[in-house]
Protein backbone atom coordinates (compact mmCIF):
# COMPACT_ATOMS: atom_id res chain seq x y z
CA UNK A 1 0.00 0.00 0.00
CA UNK A 2 1.46 3.35 -0.97
CA UNK A 3 1.39 5.79 1.88
CA UNK A 4 1.65 9.53 1.63
CA UNK A 5 1.45 12.21 4.29
CA UNK A 6 0.26 14.71 1.69
CA UNK A 7 -3.34 13.58 2.04
CA UNK A 8 -5.45 15.98 4.07
CA UNK A 9 -7.00 13.23 6.14
CA UNK A 10 -10.37 14.84 5.49
CA UNK A 11 -13.38 12.60 5.02
CA UNK A 12 -14.78 12.61 1.49
CA UNK A 13 -18.22 13.73 2.66
CA UNK A 14 -18.87 17.09 4.30
CA UNK A 15 -19.29 17.48 8.05
CA UNK A 16 -22.83 17.27 9.39
CA UNK A 17 -24.72 20.27 10.78
CA UNK A 18 -23.58 19.60 14.32
CA UNK A 19 -19.93 19.45 13.30
CA UNK A 20 -20.40 22.50 11.07
CA UNK A 21 -21.50 24.45 14.13
CA UNK A 22 -18.42 23.25 15.97
CA UNK A 23 -16.21 24.53 13.15
CA UNK A 24 -17.92 27.93 13.30
CA UNK A 25 -17.31 27.99 17.05
CA UNK A 26 -13.64 27.12 16.59
CA UNK A 27 -13.12 29.79 13.92
CA UNK A 28 -14.90 32.35 16.08
CA UNK A 29 -12.69 31.50 19.06
CA UNK A 30 -9.52 31.90 17.02
CA UNK A 31 -10.68 35.10 15.34
CA UNK A 32 -11.84 36.77 18.54
CA UNK A 33 -8.88 35.93 20.77
CA UNK A 34 -6.97 38.98 19.59
CA UNK A 35 -3.90 37.09 18.43
CA UNK A 36 -2.62 36.76 14.84
CA UNK A 37 -3.37 33.14 13.99
CA UNK A 38 -2.34 32.14 10.48
CA UNK A 39 -5.12 31.12 8.11
CA UNK A 40 -3.43 27.79 7.39
CA UNK A 41 -3.47 26.96 11.09
CA UNK A 42 -7.19 27.72 11.39
CA UNK A 43 -7.90 25.61 8.32
CA UNK A 44 -5.71 22.77 9.58
CA UNK A 45 -7.38 22.71 12.98
CA UNK A 46 -10.83 22.68 11.37
CA UNK A 47 -9.72 19.75 9.20
CA UNK A 48 -8.41 17.94 12.26
CA UNK A 49 -11.62 18.47 14.19
CA UNK A 50 -13.75 17.10 11.35
CA UNK A 51 -11.42 14.12 10.99
CA UNK A 52 -11.48 13.35 14.72
CA UNK A 53 -15.26 13.23 14.75
CA UNK A 54 -15.58 11.12 11.61
CA UNK A 55 -15.52 7.34 11.21
CA UNK A 56 -11.98 6.02 11.50
CA UNK A 57 -10.25 2.92 10.17
CA UNK A 58 -10.91 0.84 13.29
CA UNK A 59 -13.51 2.83 15.23
CA UNK A 60 -16.93 4.27 14.42
CA UNK A 61 -17.63 7.98 14.74
CA UNK A 62 -19.45 7.36 18.02
CA UNK A 63 -16.56 5.32 19.41
CA UNK A 64 -14.12 8.03 18.36
CA UNK A 65 -16.21 10.64 20.14
CA UNK A 66 -16.02 8.45 23.26
CA UNK A 67 -12.25 8.19 22.86
CA UNK A 68 -12.02 11.99 22.69
CA UNK A 69 -14.15 12.35 25.82
CA UNK A 70 -11.99 9.81 27.62
CA UNK A 71 -8.79 11.63 26.65
CA UNK A 72 -10.08 14.76 28.34
CA UNK A 73 -11.42 12.90 31.35
CA UNK A 74 -7.99 11.40 31.99
CA UNK A 75 -6.72 14.74 33.26
CA UNK A 76 -9.14 14.52 36.20
CA UNK A 77 -8.80 10.77 36.87
CA UNK A 78 -7.82 10.03 40.49
CA UNK A 79 -6.03 6.79 39.60
CA UNK A 80 -3.96 8.60 36.98
CA UNK A 81 -3.07 11.28 39.52
CA UNK A 82 -2.02 8.68 42.11
CA UNK A 83 0.08 6.90 39.51
CA UNK A 84 1.77 10.11 38.45
CA UNK A 85 2.72 10.78 42.05
CA UNK A 86 4.11 7.27 42.58
CA UNK A 87 7.76 6.41 41.95
CA UNK A 88 6.48 3.83 39.47
CA UNK A 89 3.01 4.01 37.89
CA UNK A 90 2.88 0.22 37.91
CA UNK A 91 2.83 0.12 41.72
CA UNK A 92 -0.63 1.71 41.89
CA UNK A 93 -3.65 -0.41 40.95
CA UNK A 94 -7.31 0.59 40.75
CA UNK A 95 -10.11 1.72 38.48
CA UNK A 96 -9.95 4.72 36.20
CA UNK A 97 -12.60 7.44 36.53
CA UNK A 98 -13.97 6.67 33.09
CA UNK A 99 -16.24 9.08 31.25
CA UNK A 100 -17.56 6.51 28.79
CA UNK A 101 -18.57 2.89 28.33
CA UNK A 102 -15.41 2.08 26.39
CA UNK A 103 -13.83 -1.28 27.32
CA UNK A 104 -11.41 -1.08 30.24
CA UNK A 105 -8.33 -1.87 28.19
CA UNK A 106 -9.06 1.06 25.89
CA UNK A 107 -9.59 3.32 28.91
CA UNK A 108 -6.23 2.20 30.33
CA UNK A 109 -4.50 2.93 27.01
CA UNK A 110 -6.09 6.35 26.70
CA UNK A 111 -5.54 7.46 30.30
CA UNK A 112 -1.94 6.27 30.54
CA UNK A 113 -0.83 7.82 27.26
CA UNK A 114 -2.72 11.04 28.03
CA UNK A 115 -1.33 11.52 31.53
CA UNK A 116 1.98 9.66 31.84
CA UNK A 117 3.31 8.72 28.42
CA UNK A 118 6.90 9.35 29.51
CA UNK A 119 6.86 6.34 31.83
CA UNK A 120 5.32 3.78 29.51
CA UNK A 121 7.32 0.60 29.05
CA UNK A 122 7.24 -2.26 26.59
CA UNK A 123 5.90 -4.56 29.27
CA UNK A 124 2.87 -2.27 29.74
CA UNK A 125 2.42 -2.07 25.97
CA UNK A 126 2.42 -5.85 25.66
CA UNK A 127 -0.16 -6.15 28.42
CA UNK A 128 -2.60 -3.65 26.93
CA UNK A 129 -2.20 -4.94 23.40
CA UNK A 130 -2.99 -8.47 24.51
CA UNK A 131 -6.62 -7.35 24.22
CA UNK A 132 -6.35 -4.45 21.76
CA UNK A 133 -4.89 -4.76 18.28
CA UNK A 134 -1.84 -2.73 17.26
CA UNK A 135 -4.08 -0.99 14.74
CA UNK A 136 -6.60 0.07 17.38
CA UNK A 137 -3.73 1.19 19.61
CA UNK A 138 -2.27 3.36 16.84
CA UNK A 139 -5.62 4.89 15.92
CA UNK A 140 -6.20 5.83 19.57
CA UNK A 141 -2.65 7.21 19.91
CA UNK A 142 -2.99 9.32 16.77
CA UNK A 143 -6.32 10.75 17.91
CA UNK A 144 -4.92 11.49 21.33
CA UNK A 145 -1.93 13.33 19.90
CA UNK A 146 -4.20 15.39 17.65
CA UNK A 147 -6.48 16.40 20.51
CA UNK A 148 -3.46 17.26 22.67
CA UNK A 149 -2.28 19.64 19.94
CA UNK A 150 -5.71 21.26 19.63
CA UNK A 151 -6.15 21.60 23.40
CA UNK A 152 -2.56 22.71 24.09
CA UNK A 153 -2.85 25.36 21.40
CA UNK A 154 -6.16 26.61 22.81
CA UNK A 155 -4.65 26.72 26.28
CA UNK A 156 -1.63 28.59 24.93
CA UNK A 157 -3.86 31.21 23.35
CA UNK A 158 -5.98 31.51 26.49
CA UNK A 159 -9.20 30.18 24.96
CA UNK A 160 -11.44 27.33 26.06
CA UNK A 161 -10.87 24.06 24.16
CA UNK A 162 -13.72 23.34 21.79
CA UNK A 163 -16.58 21.30 23.27
CA UNK A 164 -16.94 17.91 21.59
CA UNK A 165 -19.77 16.41 23.64
CA UNK A 166 -22.38 18.49 21.81
CA UNK A 167 -21.85 16.77 18.46
CA UNK A 168 -24.82 14.65 17.43
CA UNK A 169 -24.63 11.84 14.89
CA UNK A 170 -28.27 10.79 14.97
CA UNK A 171 -29.74 10.34 11.50
CA UNK A 172 -26.49 11.27 9.81
CA UNK A 173 -25.57 8.57 7.33
CA UNK A 174 -22.09 9.99 6.74
CA UNK A 175 -21.12 9.50 10.38
CA UNK A 176 -22.74 6.13 10.92
CA UNK A 177 -20.50 4.29 8.46
CA UNK A 178 -18.54 1.22 9.45
CA UNK A 179 -14.76 1.39 9.84
CA UNK A 180 -12.92 -0.11 6.89
CA UNK A 181 -10.48 -2.04 9.11
CA UNK A 182 -7.82 -1.86 6.41
CA UNK A 183 -4.23 -2.30 7.51
CA UNK A 184 -1.03 -1.34 5.77
CA UNK A 185 0.72 -4.68 5.20
CA UNK A 186 4.04 -3.03 4.26
CA UNK A 187 5.41 -2.87 7.79
CA UNK A 188 8.49 -4.31 9.44
CA UNK A 189 9.80 -4.99 12.94
CA UNK A 190 12.70 -2.59 13.58
CA UNK A 191 12.78 -2.58 17.35
CA UNK A 192 9.84 -0.29 18.11
CA UNK A 193 6.87 -1.67 20.07
CA UNK A 194 4.76 -1.40 16.95
CA UNK A 195 5.66 -2.49 13.43
CA UNK A 196 7.14 0.36 11.38
CA UNK A 197 6.13 1.27 7.87
CA UNK A 198 8.67 0.11 5.27
CA UNK A 199 10.74 3.05 3.98
CA UNK A 200 13.85 3.41 1.79
CA UNK A 201 17.10 4.76 3.33
CA UNK A 202 18.26 8.32 2.64
CA UNK A 203 21.60 9.23 1.05
CA UNK A 204 21.53 12.74 2.53
CA UNK A 205 24.55 15.05 2.84
CA UNK A 206 24.14 15.70 6.53
CA UNK A 207 25.84 13.54 9.13
CA UNK A 208 22.60 13.55 11.09
CA UNK A 209 20.23 12.49 8.33
CA UNK A 210 22.40 10.28 6.14
CA UNK A 211 21.36 6.67 6.35
CA UNK A 212 18.08 7.48 8.04
CA UNK A 213 14.90 6.25 6.41
CA UNK A 214 13.53 8.88 4.02
CA UNK A 215 10.33 8.80 6.01
CA UNK A 216 10.93 9.83 9.63
CA UNK A 217 10.52 7.05 12.16
CA UNK A 218 7.72 8.95 13.86
CA UNK A 219 5.67 8.71 10.64
CA UNK A 220 6.63 5.08 10.18
CA UNK A 221 5.49 4.30 13.71
CA UNK A 222 1.89 5.07 12.79
CA UNK A 223 2.18 3.53 9.32
CA UNK A 224 0.08 0.49 10.10
CA UNK A 225 -2.96 2.81 10.04
CA UNK A 226 -2.46 5.13 7.04
CA UNK A 227 -5.47 7.30 7.90
CA UNK A 228 -3.98 7.99 11.34
CA UNK A 229 -0.73 9.11 9.70
CA UNK A 230 -2.54 11.42 7.28
CA UNK A 231 -4.76 12.93 9.95
CA UNK A 232 -2.06 13.45 12.56
CA UNK A 233 0.57 14.92 10.25
CA UNK A 234 -1.99 17.17 8.62
CA UNK A 235 -2.22 19.13 11.89
CA UNK A 236 1.42 18.59 12.92
CA UNK A 237 2.64 20.17 9.68
CA UNK A 238 0.70 23.37 10.37
CA UNK A 239 2.99 24.03 13.35
CA UNK A 240 6.24 22.25 12.57
CA UNK A 241 8.21 21.06 9.57
CA UNK A 242 11.83 20.46 8.72
CA UNK A 243 11.72 23.14 6.03
CA UNK A 244 9.61 25.92 4.50
CA UNK A 245 7.95 26.99 7.72
CA UNK A 246 6.14 30.35 7.52
CA UNK A 247 6.92 31.46 11.06
CA UNK A 248 8.54 34.41 12.83
CA UNK A 249 10.87 32.41 15.04
CA UNK A 250 14.21 31.01 13.90
CA UNK A 251 15.08 27.34 13.41
CA UNK A 252 17.20 27.19 16.60
CA UNK A 253 14.31 28.81 18.50
CA UNK A 254 11.88 26.26 17.07
CA UNK A 255 14.15 23.36 17.96
CA UNK A 256 14.77 24.78 21.42
CA UNK A 257 11.04 24.75 22.18
CA UNK A 258 10.70 21.30 20.61
CA UNK A 259 13.58 19.92 22.66
CA UNK A 260 12.33 21.38 25.93
CA UNK A 261 8.76 20.14 25.48
CA UNK A 262 10.14 16.72 24.52
CA UNK A 263 12.20 16.78 27.70
CA UNK A 264 9.14 17.59 29.83
CA UNK A 265 7.45 14.61 28.22
CA UNK A 266 10.43 12.34 28.99
CA UNK A 267 10.66 11.62 25.29
CA UNK A 268 13.77 9.76 24.11
CA UNK A 269 13.03 9.95 20.40
CA UNK B 1 19.04 16.28 18.06
CA UNK B 2 17.83 18.80 15.46
CA UNK B 3 18.64 21.63 17.87
CA UNK B 4 22.30 20.65 17.62
CA UNK B 5 22.18 20.61 13.82
CA UNK B 6 20.31 23.91 13.50
CA UNK B 7 22.80 25.53 15.88
CA UNK B 8 25.73 24.29 13.80
CA UNK B 9 24.12 25.59 10.61
CA UNK B 10 23.86 29.06 12.13
CA UNK B 11 27.31 28.92 13.76
CA UNK B 12 25.84 29.00 17.24
CA UNK B 13 27.76 27.38 20.05
CA UNK B 14 24.81 25.95 21.99
CA UNK B 15 25.18 24.53 25.50
CA UNK B 16 23.09 21.49 24.72
CA UNK B 17 23.95 19.66 27.91
CA UNK B 18 21.53 22.07 29.64
CA UNK B 19 18.50 21.25 27.50
CA UNK B 20 16.89 18.93 30.03
CA UNK B 21 17.85 21.04 33.05
CA UNK B 22 16.47 24.26 34.44
CA UNK B 23 19.78 25.96 33.67
CA UNK B 24 19.56 28.70 31.07
CA UNK B 25 22.11 30.28 28.73
CA UNK B 26 21.91 27.67 26.00
CA UNK B 27 22.81 30.35 23.48
CA UNK B 28 19.53 30.79 21.59
CA UNK B 29 18.11 34.30 21.13
CA UNK B 30 15.29 35.07 23.61
CA UNK B 31 15.59 31.59 25.03
CA UNK B 32 14.28 32.57 28.47
CA UNK B 33 10.86 33.56 27.26
CA UNK B 34 10.71 30.69 24.75
CA UNK B 35 11.46 28.17 27.48
CA UNK B 36 8.73 29.76 29.60
CA UNK B 37 6.29 29.18 26.75
CA UNK B 38 7.39 25.54 26.49
CA UNK B 39 6.87 25.07 30.22
CA UNK B 40 3.52 26.88 30.37
CA UNK B 41 2.06 24.97 27.42
CA UNK B 42 3.22 21.65 28.88
CA UNK B 43 2.00 22.37 32.42
CA UNK B 44 -1.29 23.81 31.21
CA UNK B 45 -1.60 26.31 34.04
CA UNK B 46 -3.84 29.22 32.91
CA UNK B 47 -2.29 31.91 35.16
CA UNK B 48 1.25 30.91 34.24
CA UNK B 49 0.29 30.85 30.58
CA UNK B 50 -1.29 34.30 30.69
CA UNK B 51 1.77 35.86 32.35
CA UNK B 52 4.13 34.13 29.99
CA UNK B 53 2.11 34.98 26.87
CA UNK B 54 1.98 38.68 27.80
CA UNK B 55 5.72 38.71 28.48
CA UNK B 56 6.45 36.94 25.21
CA UNK B 57 4.31 39.32 23.17
CA UNK B 58 6.21 42.26 24.68
CA UNK B 59 9.59 40.72 23.86
CA UNK B 60 9.23 38.80 20.60
CA UNK B 61 5.88 40.08 19.27
CA UNK B 62 2.42 38.55 18.94
CA UNK B 63 3.01 36.53 15.77
CA UNK B 64 6.22 34.95 17.05
CA UNK B 65 4.50 34.17 20.34
CA UNK B 66 1.68 32.40 18.54
CA UNK B 67 4.21 30.49 16.43
CA UNK B 68 6.09 29.44 19.55
CA UNK B 69 2.86 28.27 21.21
CA UNK B 70 2.10 26.26 18.06
CA UNK B 71 5.47 24.49 18.16
CA UNK B 72 5.07 23.72 21.85
CA UNK B 73 1.54 22.38 21.30
CA UNK B 74 2.69 20.25 18.36
CA UNK B 75 5.50 18.66 20.38
CA UNK B 76 3.24 18.13 23.33
CA UNK B 77 1.22 15.97 20.93
CA UNK B 78 3.89 14.20 18.89
CA UNK B 79 5.87 13.13 21.97
CA UNK B 80 2.84 11.09 23.01
CA UNK B 81 3.14 9.14 19.75
CA UNK B 82 6.88 8.61 20.21
CA UNK B 83 6.50 7.54 23.83
CA UNK B 84 3.55 5.25 23.14
CA UNK B 85 5.21 3.43 20.27
CA UNK B 86 8.60 2.83 21.90
CA UNK B 87 10.46 4.32 18.97
CA UNK B 88 14.20 3.54 19.07
CA UNK B 89 16.75 5.99 17.72
CA UNK B 90 18.04 5.29 14.27
CA UNK B 91 21.43 3.54 14.36
CA UNK B 92 23.41 6.49 12.93
CA UNK B 93 21.69 8.99 15.21
CA UNK B 94 22.29 6.77 18.21
CA UNK B 95 26.05 6.65 17.61
CA UNK B 96 26.51 10.30 16.57
CA UNK B 97 24.64 11.64 19.60
CA UNK B 98 26.01 9.31 22.26
CA UNK B 99 27.94 11.98 24.18
CA UNK B 100 25.14 14.53 23.87
CA UNK B 101 22.59 12.09 25.25
CA UNK B 102 24.86 11.17 28.14
CA UNK B 103 25.75 14.78 29.04
CA UNK B 104 22.22 16.12 28.71
CA UNK B 105 20.56 13.29 30.62
CA UNK B 106 18.44 12.26 27.62
CA UNK B 107 19.53 8.66 28.13
CA UNK B 108 17.26 8.45 31.14
CA UNK B 109 14.32 8.63 28.71
CA UNK B 110 15.42 5.44 26.94
CA UNK B 111 13.34 2.28 26.96
CA UNK B 112 16.10 0.38 28.78
CA UNK B 113 16.25 2.94 31.57
CA UNK B 114 12.45 3.19 31.89
CA UNK B 115 12.00 -0.59 32.02
CA UNK B 116 14.60 -0.86 34.75
CA UNK B 117 12.99 1.97 36.68
CA UNK B 118 9.27 1.25 36.33
CA UNK B 119 8.65 -2.44 35.55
Amino acid sequence: MELTTESSGLPEHGPNASVQQLLLDLKHCYQSCGLPIADNVVASHCTALVALLDTGTWFTAQQRQSILREIRRAQACKLCLQRREAASPNWVQGEHDAATELPKHFVEIIHRIATDSGRLTQKWFQEVTATASAQEYIEITGMLAMLVILDSYAHGLGITPIEIDTVQFTGDAAHTGEPTRQSNAAVVDEGAWVPLMVAPKSEGQSEITSGLPEVPNIVRAMGIVPLAVAQFFQIMRSHYGLQDMDVQISRPQIELIAARVSSYNDCFY
Amino acid sequence: MLLRESGEQQNLNLALDSITAEAKNLGVENETVLLKIAEAVYKSNPEQMTRCRDEAIAIIGARATVDAIGVAAAFNGITKVANATGLPLDESTASSTQALRRDSGIDRFSETWKSRQYD
